[in-house]
Parts: structure tokens; sequence; C-alpha cells
């Protein structure tokens, strides 16, 4: 009996209901115009890479990219589809490996197509430089390592798989021209693979080796400013690469490295460190770099500080205490406090400061947006969050929840007007 | 490679703070896919450094002749197989198979070690020589995510993928499924 009395009541008050009836089975689709305020975080945990507003600290959509760490690529004329390189087993963890290039709709975050390539795609712990687009946007080039080491490329506009270039001895896949590749060879030189109009090898051209990888190797994770690519060596020398002298003229190529730490700051430790440890604001020239005080072979270890570079002057222009980006629990990322009042807001930065305390935990990815108003972004692998900065005076401002377990990548789709 | 390396901590169970366990706990969770390692012998290193020569792989691990020189005390951090300080595993970034099923020298059961492996050098504290250790990978299982140790001593960039330990060793028919990495002396550096 008060069943049915509680039934009626609940018929008589849906029929009084406010809230219109909805629709089920409605999924959204990405706003448009893109904002220049997005970015994407990868996750290998989770396998995928997530999209999120770092203004309203939103989680937009999300791409999953089987096994390893998930980077898309963004074409920058038309960025209606992304492509991303991906790999899986038949079974999970094993049966047959298929490796794929997959299109993207932009705005509707679905796969539209698949384009198989050879299953030797390399799988290593870099956040960038296993794949790139040609300048043109025509073409993507696969770093693959078995550990013989090649190229594949891939026309994405005819959606097909074009070869495989053998590379012995040169590695990783950064763009360089129109349809240019540049790898960077265990010598210390680099070798640069030009493409016909159809994808095929027109020709390859190396050059004599421009550091000594044995005493003081760059580190693989350079910024391209134009046509220069900027790499920074263990030992803190940023060596610059102008991809548009000819091969053969190594005073063009390769202006003189430059050190980034002083005699004085070296005798201190003060080192680079991290996963993505070197930004650039390109209209200000302002190269943002993460740095810590520690011993040779520190080279992963994330930052305490952040040092601002003027890279006309070659003078720092700057150096800055970091605030943690944040820390997980048990993998989780955790978020509270605030919204609490003063001082008890503070009792989260506070806690996560235990992370530059570990090493392994402090924040080891920077990226910065361009135009007149940049923004860095602050992440690391254990951080659960990332901290949003005012890139032109290095203020923090908050932070922002990818939902991710871990942040290994850090990526700016170069979407959104520039700002 | 005799510095000691501030990124290394003790990661078995029984050991080190409370902020250790709990970093080491995370970073379990995290490194599960997040960097691999290991490759070739010293051939595979001059071809790197000398010539555009293809880096063949070579199979070190039915090569590798195990160390006659002695162990250290195994009730040390440089004899302990659990402990990320034990002098073998100086150039490490990643679960070690000890803690995984395995030996310091063996994969667990139902892996696959990889063939390749990119190579340190390391001081055994007790004898004083520095050995060739080869850490291969093994492989077909996900990450064992105990025992996360992250030292790089002689770490080099992927480009050099002789002394490379952030690349996935596990490849070929061994797959890119990464578990947990073993620490096998081939040989005295002499």
């Amino acid at each position: 009996m008060r069943n049915l009395a509680v039934s009626i009541l609940l018929l008589a008050s849906l029929a009084h209901a406010d809230v219109p009836v909805e629709t089920l089975g409605q999924v959204e689709v990405l706003p448009e115009p893109f904002s220049p305020h997005w970015f994407w975080a990868s996750d290998p945990i989770l396998e995928r890479v997530a999209l999120v507003d770092y203004t309203r600290n939103a989680v937009l959509g999300s791409v999953d990219g089987g096994w390893g760490i998930t980077v898309p690529l963004f074409p920058q004329k038309d960025s209606r589809e992304f492509y991303v390189p991906e790999t899986y087993y038949s079974r999970g963890t094993r049966g047959e490996r298929t490796d794929l290039v997959a299109v993207y709709d932009s705005v509707t975050l679905m796969p539209v197509a698949e384009i198989i390539i050879p299953p030797k795609r390399a799988h290593n712990a870099l956040p960038n430089a296993n794949a790139t687009l040609t300048d043109d946007e025509q073409f993507l080039a696969v770093f693959n390592m078995t550990p013989a080491q090649s190229i594949s490329i891939v026309d994405v506009g005819n959606r097909r798989f074009v070869e495989e270039i053998p590379t012995p001895g040169c590695s990783l896949a950064y763009p360089a021209g129109e349809r240019r590749i540049m790898m960077i060879c265990g010598d210390g030189a680099l070798l640069f693979l030009t493409l016909n109009s159809d994808g095929s090898l027109q020709h390859k051209q190396r050059t004599e080796p421009f550091f000594d990888p044995h005493k003081d190797p760059i580190t693989e994770k350079g910024v391209r400013v134009g046509d220069t690519w900027h790499f920074v060596s263990f030992e803190g020398y940023l060596y610059s690469v102008d991809t548009a002298a000819a091969t053969d003229d190594h005073a063009a190529m390769f202006p003189p490295p430059w050190s980034l730490v002083s005699d004085a700051e070296r005798q201190d430790r003060w080192r680079v460190g991290g996963r993505q440890f070197l930004a650039i604001h390109e209209a200000s020239q302002t190269a943002y770099v993460l740095l810590h005080q520690g011993e040779i072979d520190t080279h992963k270890t994330g930052g305490t500080h952040l040092w601002t570079f003027d890279l006309s002057s070659r003078q720092k222009t700057g150096a800055y205490k970091l605030v943690s980006p944040g820390f997980t629990f048990s993998g989780v990322p955790t978020e509270f406090g605030t919204d609490w009042i003063w001082p008890f807001n503070q009792l989260y930065t506070a806690l996560a400061g235990i992370s530059f305390v570990e090493p392994h935990a402090r924040p080891d990815a920077i990226v910065v947006t361009q135009g007149s108003d940049p923004t860095l972004i602050l992440g690391g692998q254990f951080s659960g969050m990332v901290a949003i900065y005012n890139a032109t005076d290095m203020t923090f401002q908050h932070r922002v929840t990818t939902g991710n377990y871990s942040n290994l990548a850090l990526l700016l789709p170069g979407w959104g007007a520039k700002e | 490679m005799t510095k000691p390396n501030p990124g290394s901590r003790p990661a078995h169970p029984a050991q080190g703070s409370r902020l250790d366990r709990f970093f080491t706990r995370h970073a379990r969770q995290l490194a599960r896919h997040t960097s691999r390692r290991g490759f070739l012998n010293r051939l595979g290193l001059f071809a790197v450094g000398a010539s555009a020569l293809p880096l063949l792989p070579i199979a070190r691990a039915s090569a590798a002749a195990q160390g006659t020189g002695a162990e250290p005390d195994a009730a040390t951090p440089q004899g302990d197989i659990f402990d990320c300080n034990y002098w073998r595993y100086c150039s490490i970034d990643g679960f070690i198979a000890s803690c995984c099923g395995g030996t310091a020298h063996s994969c667990p059961p139902g892996t696959e070690m990889s063939p390749v492996s990119w190579i340190g050098t390391c001081l055994n504290p007790a004898d004083n020589k520095h050995y060739i250790v080869s850490y291969n990978d093994c492989c077909g299982r996900t990450t064992c995510q105990r025992c996360f140790c992250h030292r790089n001593e002689g770490d080099k960039p992927v480009y050099y993928p002789s002394k490379s330990n952030d690349i996935d060793w596990c490849m070929g028919k061994a797959g890119v499924v990464y578990n947990s990495t073993v620490s096998v002396v081939i040989g005295v550096n002499e």
C-alpha cells in the first residue's frame, strides 16, 4: 500500500516537473572556433591523451592511443583533423601487433580513418620526436626502431602508407621543411630526408657532426622556432640548427653553442633536466628552462626552478622558484582546499611542496603558448594536476586537473587565434 | 660511474623512509610504460660513434658470461638485489626483475628476455673493478610495478641506443610490452 502511495506521488511529481524532458543519446562535440587555451596531456598509464581548457579547469574530451605514450600530431593549416600513431596487440598484450596512424575528426574526436604502417614503431620515454608532420602537412614520418632504425612515410591526405626508408645510425624525426625531415645520428651529425611530391625518398643529406655525444650530448627535447631548432645539452649548452642553411655549410647551419649556466652557477651544481625542460616564446625570443641542483647523470630529474633567457642577447633574464603543480595519491590526482578560507587554502601548496624533496616527483615538463599574453603550463609525471603561470612575469595563477594518473607529455595543438 | 647518484634510492618494500615508499608506490604506477632501455655491446657502441652502419641487434642474453668477481656483502645496499643501490643497477631506469619473480640476471616466469639491450659500466665495491652490465628488458607481461629504480649513470639520449635506458628494449619477437629489467654482468671493463 505504501509502495502504491509512493508511486502515485512520484508520477504526480513527474507530471508537474519543471525540468523539460530530455533526449537520450546526446554526445557533445568540441565548440568552434577552437580555443588557444586548450592543451593536451598524455598519460601512458591510461593509454590516452586528454584535452583540457586551462582557463576553466575543464576536461573537454580524450583520445585513446594504445600502448605507450600517445602523442597526436596537429596540422596547422587545416585543424579539422589530427593524427595519432598507435600500437595494439590483437589480444591485449599478446597476439598480432598492429601499428597504425589513426585519423581523428577534431570536432567530434571520433576516428575517421586508419592507415596501417609496418609494426616497427619506436617506443621510448620521449614526449616528442618519435613522429612528425612535414611542413606541407601532406606527409607524416614515423620513427621505427627494431632496433634497426628507419622511417615510415604516410601520405595523410591520400590515407596511404608510402614507404619505409632505412636510416641506419640515425634516430627520431623532426620537421625541417616542406617535405623534409631531420634526424639525429649517434655520432653527433644530422640526417635530412627530402621527399618527392608522392612521398617517396628524393635524397638523403648528412651533415658533419656538430656536437660530441660522448662528452656532452644534446638532449632530444628540441624546440623549433621558424627554420631553427634549439637543443640543450646535458651540461646546459644551447645548440641551434638553422635548417634553411645548406647541409655542407657547417658554419651557417650550426652557430656556436652558448652556455645557459654560468661558471659560478655550474660550480653550484645547477643543471638542466626533465622530460620537456625547454620551451620558447617566439615573438619575445624568450626561452624557458627547468633547472635543479644535482650531480652528473641527473639529466632526467625535473626542476625546482625555472630560468628565462633572451635568445637574442643570450642573457639570463629571470630565475623563479616553482610552485608544485600538485601530487597524486595512490596514482589518483588530488585536489582540495582551493575554496577554503585563508590560510587553509595554502595547505595544498604546502603539501605539494613535498614533491620538490623527492627528485622524481618534481615537475619535469613545460610548454608556453604563443601570442602577446603567453601562458606557461608546468606539469610532472606525478603531479596529477598542472600549474598555470603568466609567462610574461612568471606569476603563478592556478592549478588545473587533467584527469590523468600521470602527465608525461604536454602538447599545445596550436589551435585558435593567437592572443 | 662511481659517483653516488642522488636519484637512486632504496626501493625494497622493507626499506626506505615513509616518503620514499610513498613516492615509490607512485613511481611504480607511473613507470608502467614510460621508459625502457638497454641494447647491444661495445661493438654497437663503436658502430654508433663511427659510421652509418646499421645497428644490428646482437643477442647478448645467450652470450652473457656471468661475472666471476666477488659480490658485496648481501647485508649491504651494494649487495642487496632488492635495493636500487645494488652495485650492478648503476645505469638502470625501470623495475628490477628481482622484485618481480626473477633475479638480478633472470626474468620473471612468463616473460621473455629481450635479445637486445643497453650497456652500463658499474663499479663493484667488493673487488673495486668495473663490470660491463647488459640491461635486458623482460617482455610480454604488463609492468611489474615493484622496485622502480632510476639511476641513469652513463645514460645517453635515444639517438645513442647502446647507452640509452629511455628506449623500450622489448622489441621484435619479444613484443613491446615491458615488464621489468635484468642486469646481466657480461664482462670486466679492463
